[in-house]
């Protein structure tokens, strides 16, 4: 007969109807039905203990040795090796015994009774040590368990701060695009109020004289046709940050200085870094809505016609002077009258400091739009030098920084030929972004 | 002809001590003389065995007994004999030990490292059960064959304690284990689905333990912890090691013979439960289930509402229970000592003459 396999139980079913007695089966653990503490105590797994258990071991181990060997046996087998005399020899040795006896009897039993106390305080201190191994494991196992948790816990936290990070990131952004579209509307709304207040700012400035307002001249002809700088600046000029942290560089040259100037301030970056450092200075524009953005800042800014006003100043009265990025708003030309006109208002010792973007990069040319609105021409680095050096100012010097990521000083180019092409042409393709050029008077 | 046997340790009652014995008396019986060396002897035992230090190679065979690690391997390997057998009774995996018992650990994973430097050197490996042979065989020994553990259950007719068949023998039903405490013969699932048992079905029942728990207190602490979590300390009893009267009072006293065992080379309780014609409920593992053969009911899956169930149908159900209690008392006869003697000394004496 074959045993046959039913439900999880394998019986051989001769005279017995497996069926039936499957069916009864069924019908008993049906109705069976655990609690929740009976299902964790059931189907939970006994583990080893949790703590190191080597050290019990190996006490039980020598407890057993001393429960083997506790008893000193007084009646001892005597034996002996010899053949012959053995016999005798072993007689003669029961006899001493029997008449050592009374003297070596009572040191064997105080032995005996103080091995047999002693092998049973060990176990009594071998199940104390047990219970206290025990409780340890059950101590450790809730501390590996709760460690467990935690992980678990700091792994979700982790989680919840990276998406944190994330919104906070999302909503930095949002509340930037916020603030300068804010900045925008506030600029517009202002336009649209100037006008409203000042009908006659429409008229072209050639034919209005200067108008005070706020201790903010306005020359400049505003008017809804005009090109708005101020908008296209916010949108493609750079990131604030980015280009005070780029124009940090030249705030050496104005240390310790009185009256610098900064000619064409626009929205007043570099202003504001020299404010920062406690420095006298003034920016100079002629964009109402620039002006208005830098006296939002409480920065010290005038309107005015960059050449009117160094016109006015008197010869070596000036600290120093930075020209961020307004070359592309004169003719090359224009530029080097506004040079030697600095050059003759500058006091001995000052600095005079440019900064443009490089026209030699093709990669710069491609990506800012803003030399699509040029009034003049970017100058080539090198003619902007030639042109300090003409206007009269002494060791000029000529750098550069921005450079963009190429890619090319990955590559691994072994023939010094054509790694000095390819230098040349990265630095064509993706040469810095921006020069400066320093001159001291 | 003279075929010695070697073993690390030979002890009173202990089933491969008693199978040496046999052995040797078999041997005795057909005129081929037989020593036993092994390392450590009981006293009482001093005179039919003789330490393994006086052991020499006159003998033309060496029967070894494998089942743990020792420095017996050693000397087998060494030892200028023909011929060498190998009994294997098997050796735990040492995962059931990590953490309990460093010692059993240490031993057991010493034994596998000498079973495998064995191999070239044993002609006749035997199996004590197939699921041992095939374990050799994976090894690498070249020539294995199987013979059934013999078990002599004489002793089992002398007459059991008389005291705790009178305190066993109080109308609870009483499940039983025989087998020393040791994380391998999960006691601990044995607990947990008496609990089902004793909850479910029959709260008059009692689970007895019976075995040696020294060495392993670590898991005996455990298994008590369980027990008290499960509110069984009145139901449940552990022996730990007692006299063999006492083991026949509880044999004698059992209703039912019920096995979670998860390791077993062969598993001898299985047919000394089958002498006392005890119904078998038992996990299918290891050689567990060619030892029970047709002579109990297995189990596939730790289902413990369900083997629950089963344990009260055993008991219950006349027909069944009847039914397996003829089929447990029949299989006993499958490893009867004369028959499994006979294959022995067939297949030792057939090595030898090659």
């Amino acid at each position: 007969m074959v045993a046959k396999e039913t439900d999880i139980f394998l019986f051989e079913t001769d005279s017995i109807d497996s069926a039936k007695i499957i069916e009864d089966i069924k019908k008993k653990y049906s109705q069976v039905l655990l609690d929740e503490t009976e299902k964790k105590i059931l189907f939970q797994n006994i583990h080893p203990p949790a703590a190191d258990s080597s050290f019990l071991y190996n006490f039980i181990d020598e407890i057993e040795v001393l429960t083997r060997r506790w008893h000193v046996n007084i009646d001892y087998n005597i034996t002996s090796h010899r053949p012959i005399i053995g016999t005798a020899i072993v007689f003669v040795k029961k006899i001493v015994r029997k008449l050592l006896r009374w003297l070596i009897s009572y040191p064997f039993t105080s032995v005996e009774e103080f091995n047999q106390s002693t092998v049973s305080a060990l176990h009594h201190l071998k199940d104390g040590l047990i219970t206290m191994h025990q409780e340890q494991s059950e101590i450790m196992e809730k501390l590996i368990l709760e460690n467990e948790l935690l992980k678990k816990k700091q792994k979700e936290m982790n989680e919840i701060h990276k998406e944190m990070v994330k919104f906070i990131g999302d909503l930095r952004e949002e509340l930037s695009q916020i603030k300068t579209t804010a900045r925008i509307s506030n600029e517009r709304t202002r336009r649209m109020e100037r006008l409203a207040k000042y009908p006659e700012l429409a008229i072209a400035v050639e034919q209005q004289p200067i108008i005070q307002e706020n201790n903010i001249q306005y020359s400049q002809r505003i008017n809804d046709d005009s090109f708005d700088y101020f908008m296209f600046d916010e949108y493609y000029r750079g990131n604030k940050q980015k280009i005070k942290e780029r124009q940090k560089r030249y705030i050496k040259y104005f240390k310790g200085k009185e009256n610098v100037l900064d000619l064409g301030c626009g929205r007043g970056y570099f202003c504001e870094l020299l404010q920062f450092q406690g420095i006298s200075y003034l920016g100079i524009d002629n964009n109402p809505d620039m002006l208005s953005a830098c006296q939002e800042n409480s920065l010290n800014v005038m309107n005015s016609e960059i050449m009117d006003y160094l016109n006015r100043q008197p010869n070596q009265s000036i600290g120093g002077v930075f020209l961020g990025n307004i070359v592309d708003h004169f003719t090359p030309q224009q530029f080097y009258e506004l040079l030697r006109l600095v050059y003759q208002k500058l006091q001995p010792g000052a600095y005079c400091v440019m900064e443009s973007v490089n026209p030699q990069s093709i990669q710069t040319m491609q990506e800012y739009p803003f030399t699509d609105v040029l009034n003049g021409k970017l100058l080539n680095p090198r003619t902007a030098k030639f042109m300090y050096e003409s206007a009269g100012l002494n060791l000029v010097q000529l750098d550069f920084c921005s450079s963009l990521d190429s890619g090319f000083d990955k590559l691994i180019i072994e023939n010094e030929k054509m790694s000095d092409y390819l230098e040349k042409i990265d630095d064509l393709l993706f040469g810095d972004q921006f020069y400066s050029v320093v001159g001291l008077k | 002809m003279r075929i010695d046997q070697i073993l690390p340790s030979i002890s009173y009652g202990d089933a491969v001590s008693n199978s040496a014995i046999i052995i040797k008396k078999m041997l005795e019986s057909k005129g081929i003389s037989s020593n036993i060396y092994a390392g450590h002897i009981h006293p009482k035992l001093r005179k039919i065995v003789k330490p393994v230090t006086k052991l020499n190679n006159r003998a033309d065979g060496l029967l070894f007994h494998m089942a743990t690690g020792s420095r017996e391997s050693y000397i087998v390997k060494e030892i200028d004999i023909g011929k060498k057998i190998m009994i294997y009774h098997n050796i735990t995996p040492a995962r059931f030990f990590k953490g309990y018992s460093s010692n059993a650990e240490r031993s057991v994973i010493q034994g596998r490292s000498e079973l495998r430097m064995l191999k070239n050197d044993i002609g006749l490996a035997i199996g004590v059960s197939e699921y041992n042979r095939k374990e050799l065989e994976e090894i690498g020994y070249y020539n294995t064959t199987v013979v059934p553990f013999i078990v002599n259950l004489d002793d089992f007719a002398q007459p059991p304690a008389k005291n705790i068949v009178k305190q066993m023998q109080d109308g609870k039903t009483n499940i039983l284990f025989v087998g020393r405490i040791s994380p391998n013969k999960k006691q601990e699932d044995i607990i947990k689905a008496f609990y089902c048992y004793h909850k479910f079905f029959n709260n008059n029942s009692r689970l007895t333990l019976v075995g040696n728990y020294t060495g392993m207190e670590p898991y005996y602490y455990q298994l008590k912890k369980l027990i008290s979590e499960l509110n069984l300390e009145n139901d449940v009893l552990i022996t730990g090691h007692i006299p063999f009267s006492h083991i026949l009072a509880y044999y004698h006293t059992a209703h039912l013979f019920f096995s979670m065992s998860e390791h077993e080379g062969f598993c001898v309780p299985l047919l000394e439960a089958m002498y006392f014609k005890l119904p078998i409920l038992a996990y299918d593992s290891s050689a567990i289930g060619e030892t029970l053969g047709n002579g109990g009911v297995l189990f596939k899956e730790k289902d413990f509402v369900k083997i629950a169930a089963m344990i009260d149908t055993l008991i219950k159900n006349e027909e069944f229970n009847k039914s397996y209690r003829m089929k447990s008392s029949s299989r006993l006869e499958y490893f009867k000592q004369e028959k499994l003697e006979s294959i022995l000394y067939s297949k030792i004496i057939q090595y030898m003459n090659e």
